[in-house]
């Protein structure tokens, strides 16, 4: 069951930002709020017990603002999907600001100073650093299932870490950059149906196919891209196959932040920083 | 003063090409004003053109340095591997 509600900004952000504190305090609610960061992706998944994850930081330390308005001032564990400076370009400021116990990537080296200057900053750190096997990351009473990235490529999109999101009978599936090769890899390793699904890469065309949402049957998509960026996300034929399968689309380009709050039965209310 | 900046390619999309400067800057550049062997990773040598900006279209792919970044990167990585307590983790 999907219940969508609206909110203006920017008067009633604090308003919108102490309520999502509020329920997740309350013990029966997991969110994952997908961040408005301009072109690229970053998302926060909190347990019921205030526990909290990052899942890829923007472009810039312009994250720590975002996680400032959400009242998050740690991180038990920060992920990022793929090295490109789109999803980790605020990753680094994250480490030297807030206290992160871990930190997970895909491990393939990318040869820019957005990447070196992150993982000089992980050496200097304490944080501990997690391989992207097959393991499942018990965030309180939320699930962080892994799908190690396919590998064996050139195309840094499609060594994404998949993250499969569980609490109770909710599910949400976030796949970084993935595009066909990657996501045909994850089927192959038995993707099931979920209530949220993540666009994968944007909104891209290259990144949905009739077989990934015939497997997937998302309810609601959420698809991460910037206001009139230069790549035309999403496309349109991706938004229409999206809005054929789902029930709701959300963009965070035209809505702002998108807060997913999951309740353990599997229902979920979607609230927006935006009306569109 | 220097004459020229290594740029490195991060990431390719259609005809833009998204290139990071070593002081953390991001370029969108048309893929057509680039080297035609560019890959993403590919460290680019950018000299200046006589009016002082960046000419992109005289750029070339810095084989070597492009290497010499990826095992760095490689070895750090592995380092922090070490770190890894294996199997699931409870947060």
């Amino acid at each position: 069951m999907t219940r969508t509600k609206s909110w203006v900004v920017p008067c009633c952000l604090l308003l919108f930002s102490a309520g999502a504190q509020q329920r997740a305090s309350d013990g029966d609610v997991a969110e994952i709020i997908f961040l408005d960061v301009g072109q690229g992706d970053a998302a926060i998944v909190r347990s019921p017990e205030g526990k909290v994850a990052l899942v890829d930081s923007g472009r810039d330390a312009g994250i720590l603002e975002s996680l400032r308005r959400h009242g998050i001032d740690s991180i038990d564990i920060a992920i990022a999907s793929h090295p490109h400076a789109d999803h980790i370009g605020g990753m680094e400021a994250v480490i030297r600001s807030l206290p992160v116990r871990y930190y997970m990537d895909n491990g393939v080296p990318h040869a820019t100073a957005t990447y070196r200057g992150l993982l000089r900053t992980l050496q200097q750190s304490d944080v501990t650093y997690l391989q992207a096997t097959s393991r499942t990351i018990n965030l309180g009473s939320v699930k962080l299932t892994v799908l190690p990235p396919l590998g064996g490529t050139d195309n840094l999109n499609n060594g994404s870490i998949g993250l499969r999101v569980t609490y109770g009978d909710f599910s949400a599936l976030l796949t970084g950059d993935s595009e066909i090769d990657e996501l045909n890899h994850f089927m192959s390793q038995g993707v099931s149906q979920v209530t949220v699904l993540k666009a994968a890469h944007h909104g891209s065309r290259d990144a949905v196919s009739p077989a990934w949402l015939y497997a997937t049957k998302p309810d609601v998509v959420v698809i991460s891209c910037g206001r009139e960026n230069p790549y035309g996300y999403p496309n349109p034929w991706a938004l229409r196959y999206y809005e054929t399968v789902a029930s709701k689309v959300y963009r965070t380009d035209l809505d702002g932040d998108v807060t997913i709050a999951a309740a353990f039965d599997g229902s979920v209310d979607v609230s927006t920083q935006l009306r569109r | 003063m220097r004459t020229e900046l290594y740029y490195t390619v991060d990431r390719i999309r259609k005809d833009r090409a998204a290139v990071v400067g070593d002081a953390g800057d991001e370029v969108d550049v048309p893929r057509a004003d680039l080297p035609a062997d560019l890959v993403e990773g590919a460290v680019l040598r950018v000299p200046f053109d006589e009016e002082g900006a960046l000419d992109w279209a005289a750029a070339r792919v810095d084989k070597e340095e492009t290497e010499r970044r990826r095992r760095e990167a490689q070895r750090i990585i592995e380092e922090l591997s070490r770190r890894d307590p294996g199997g699931d983790i409870e947060l």
